[in-house]
């Protein structure tokens, strides 16, 4: 396949986000599979709206969670103290001893409603790659389907599975596995 | 893990060392006295004359020939040095390479009739070292 | 004397010789190959000056011991070292028991910095030259003229197709200075020398999959904060994000044509099978069902697609025919089975199977399903084929290290991709190179 039939323009169909990368967004690669080894880019958000505002790491999510838990006093319910339930192995049901934890953020959700909720899906170690990010989602989908049953209404929760790519416990062995299979609730 | 240490008094254990076993076997070696009037090129040496089991001369599986002289000089008949003595450790250290590879290899010391025993023994023991299994002594047949 | 009376009168000496056994008598062989052809590589002679920055014949000599089906003759069991026929003593060989005998020359030409590489292959029982070539390359390009060789060699020994001169793609992870993650694709030649970084980033990049011509990767990038699906020349470098739609993004797979991806999209709310033209961009949705269905692959003859679906309750392999759009299920045996790869010839496939909680690769053959598990470490996954068939690369864990391990598809034949300090997943083996 001819690359050059990329660079030409690009037609964006009805139902498809073909994105192309500005010049200076193309600057994350290196111009050549034999250039030196060392070279260093930087990585870039590319340039679509849609999610080019959202490009947060976990880090600066946590330090959101953070100012807003300083603030919680002022708020009229408290921003729940936990937010991560977990899950058992290739399964997106929510176990009965995370209800308790997920209504205190419907709470707080119902409480706040100018307040948006991103639910990070993750998965164990195990398994392939690509369905552990399937499964991720769908334990993202699962936390989602229990607020939007509670009044929280759909556009204000964003569901992101990294799949196995962001354990929370480094292991190879139950403990470890039944930490990372979770969904952390991150305002 | 205490229970783990109870497991394993040393006292206990109940297994034939096979270790000289295996020193016995290593030292077992066998050796043919084969007549070849096939190979008969290489260096010239004048057989013994004896009555033993003719050599069975397979293509797949040519022998390594060891020719000793009356003088005592080795001869390994190998690459374009055949005419060359060769010290007993380059012989070790070529016939080593031989027997890595080919371990079954047929070795057959062709000496001299007149060649004194002492280097013989030396040969085999070179040979033996060098990992030979199957090592031969050339003979001819007695003329009638 | 009669024949016959020599054999009656054979006459048996046995001779002791004293002598302790050593343990350097033990010889272990690990996973060895009784079958494989013996072969004997001599370094070859260099007519230039300045020392070569590469060994032509090492590297030769590895590929094919890689391959499992070749035996290299260790130099240092060399009786003598030819570079040409008139230095050949064939019944040294013979007695070293080597079948053939590979020499060669390099010198420099009369271009500057272009050098002139000769090999011949000799049948050490027929005593016949079987294979003898004189190829030219500047001193840059010695690996791949060498890998060259070892494809030249390879196929008239075994009948297959030579796959040395291909190139595997993977992604490493390793903590930077700062404690970041830090995500890098690479492509290095299928030794795994001469590695390249084609793509820097903090966040998790998964899914490399060749295009057939071998000049480009599509891959799954969390660069954005979310996963997009990207198609990057591996040459150029220069890239394009194709997709960024909500949800999943994954999984891209090139139709053996080139002209379209089969991707893993949930904007519609479920993990359903995609295929987008990469020439008008239209997509066509293939699956329809509440559960996931993900990992497509197409197969060689681009009119079936098998993929990953969680249907039956845990992941099974499923393949749907594009052509009358039926869908049936592959895999029964164990409760996972998942990421499928098929053979070039489309007769087999290898997958991720689950067996007593431990997940390895395995093979099965379409024709009577037959499964077997064809490695032992426990957390192996994405397995990838070579172009030729012959081997598999998947990836496994040694400790908290992530590291590329490789199979023959009998399962005879073990080697480990060196990996250096950072965790090493996601390998994708890349089809023949057309240049």
């Amino acid at each position: 396949m001819e690359f050059k039939k990329y660079s030409k323009t690009l037609f964006f169909g009805a139902t498809l986000a073909v994105l192309a990368g500005c010049g200076g967004n193309d600057a994350v690669t290196q111009d050549d599979v034999n250039a030196s080894t060392d070279g260093q880019v930087q990585p870039v958000i590319t340039s679509d709206g849609s999610n080019g505002d959202s490009a947060v790491n976990g880090e600066q999510l946590g330090q959101e969670a953070q100012n807003l838990q300083d603030q919680a006093s002022s708020a009229i319910a408290a921003l729940p103290e936990v937010e991560t339930v977990y899950f058992d192995f290739d399964t997106s049901v929510i176990r009965d001893d995370s209800r308790e934890v997920l209504d205190l953020h419907v709470a707080y959700l119902n409480a706040n409603p100018a307040q948006n909720v991103v639910l990070e899906g993750h998965a164990d170690e195990r398994g392939t790659r690509e369905y552990n990010n399937a499964l991720g989602e769908r334990r993202g989908n699962a936390v989602k389907n229990y607020f939007m049953v509670q009044g929280v209404s759909a556009d204000r929760i964003e569901v992101i599975s990294y799949g196995e790519e962001k354990p929370a416990v480094i292991g190879h062995n139950n403990a470890a596995w039944s930490k990372n299979r979770r969904v952390e609730i991150k305002y | 893990m205490s229970g783990y240490r109870y497991r394993k008094p040393k006292k206990l254990v109940a297994e034939i060392n096979v270790v000289p076993y295996i020193d016995v076997m290593l030292v077992l070696l066998v050796i043919f006295m084969v007549t070849a009037p096939i190979l008969t090129q290489g260096v010239k040496v004048e057989l013994p004359e004896a009555v033993s089991a003719p050599l069975d001369v397979n293509e797949d599986d040519l022998p390594l020939i060891v020719a000793v002289k009356k003088s005592g000089e080795y001869f390994l008949e190998l690459g374009p040095d055949k005419e060359q003595p060769i010290d007993p450790a380059d012989l070790s250290l070529k016939v080593g390479k031989i027997t890595r590879q080919n371990p079954a290899v047929q070795v057959l010391v062709r000496g001299d009739k007149n060649v004194e025993y002492g280097s013989v023994i030396q040969l085999m023991s070179v040979l033996q070292q060098a990992g030979a299994r199957n090592i031969g002594l050339l003979s001819q047949p007695p003329e009638k | 004397m009669p024949f016959k009376k020599w054999i009656k009168a054979a006459a048996f000496t046995l001779l002791c010789v004293t002598q302790q056994a050593v343990a350097d008598l033990t010889i272990e062989i690990t996973q060895g190959n009784d079958r494989a052809t013996p072969v004997a590589v001599v370094p070859f002679a260099w007519l230039g000056q300045s020392p070569l920055p590469e060994d032509v014949a090492q590297i030769v000599s590895d590929d094919l011991e890689r391959s499992g089906l070749i035996r290299p003759l260790s130099r240092s069991d060399m009786l003598s070292l030819p570079s040409q026929k008139s230095e050949i003593y064939f019944r040294d060989w013979s007695l070293l028991k080597q079948d053939y005998l590979l020499i060669g020359q390099v010198r420099p030409s009369v271009s500057p910095g272009v050098l002139t590489i000769q090999f011949e292959l000799y049948d050490v029982v027929r005593q016949t030259r079987v294979l003898g070539e004189v190829i030219s390359g500047k001193v840059s390009e010695l690996r791949s003229r060498a890998h060259y060789i070892s494809d030249k060699v390879f196929e008239h020994l075994t009948g297959i197709e030579g796959a040395f001169s291909t190139r595997l793609a993977y992604v490493t992870m390793r903590k930077d200075e700062a404690g970041q993650n830090k995500y890098e694709l690479k492509v290095a030649d299928a030794d795994g020398r001469r590695e390249k970084s084609i793509l820097t980033t903090y966040k998790p990049i998964l899914s490399p999959s060749w295009s057939p011509d071998a000049q480009h990767l599509a891959y799954v990038s969390f660069e954005t904060g979310r996963p997009g699906i990207f198609i990057q020349n591996v040459y150029s470098g220069k890239r394009r994000q194709l997709t960024a739609f909500k949800g999943l993004n994954g999984a891209p797979s090139w139709s053996p044509d080139g002209e379209k991806l089969a991707v893993v999209l949930s904007k519609d709310g479920n993990p359903e099978l995609y295929v987008i033209d990469l020439n008008t961009y239209k997509m066509k949705r293939l699956t329809k069902h509440y559960a996931i269905d993900t990992e497509p692959e197409w197969s060689p003859d681009g009119e079936r697609i098998m993929f990953t679906s969680s249907r039956s309750g845990g992941p099974q392999i499923y393949q749907l025919d594009l052509v009358s759009g039926e869908t049936e299920r592959l895999t029964f045996e164990g409760n996972y089975n998942a990421r499928a790869r098929f053979s070039p010839d489309g007769t087999e496939i290898y997958f991720v199977h689950q067996k007593d909680g431990i997940f390895h690769i395995a093979a099965q053959e379409l024709a009577n399903n037959r499964l077997r598990i064809l490695t032992q470490t426990p957390l192996d996954e994405s397995p990838s084929v070579s172009p030729n068939g012959s081997m598999l690369i998947y990836a496994t864990q040694e400790g908290s290290r992530g590291y590329l391990g490789a199979v023959s598809v009998n399962g005879q034949i073990r080697y480990r991709l060196p990996s250096q300090r950072a965790d090493v997943r996601e390998p994708a083996w890349s089809p023949f190179l057309t240049n």
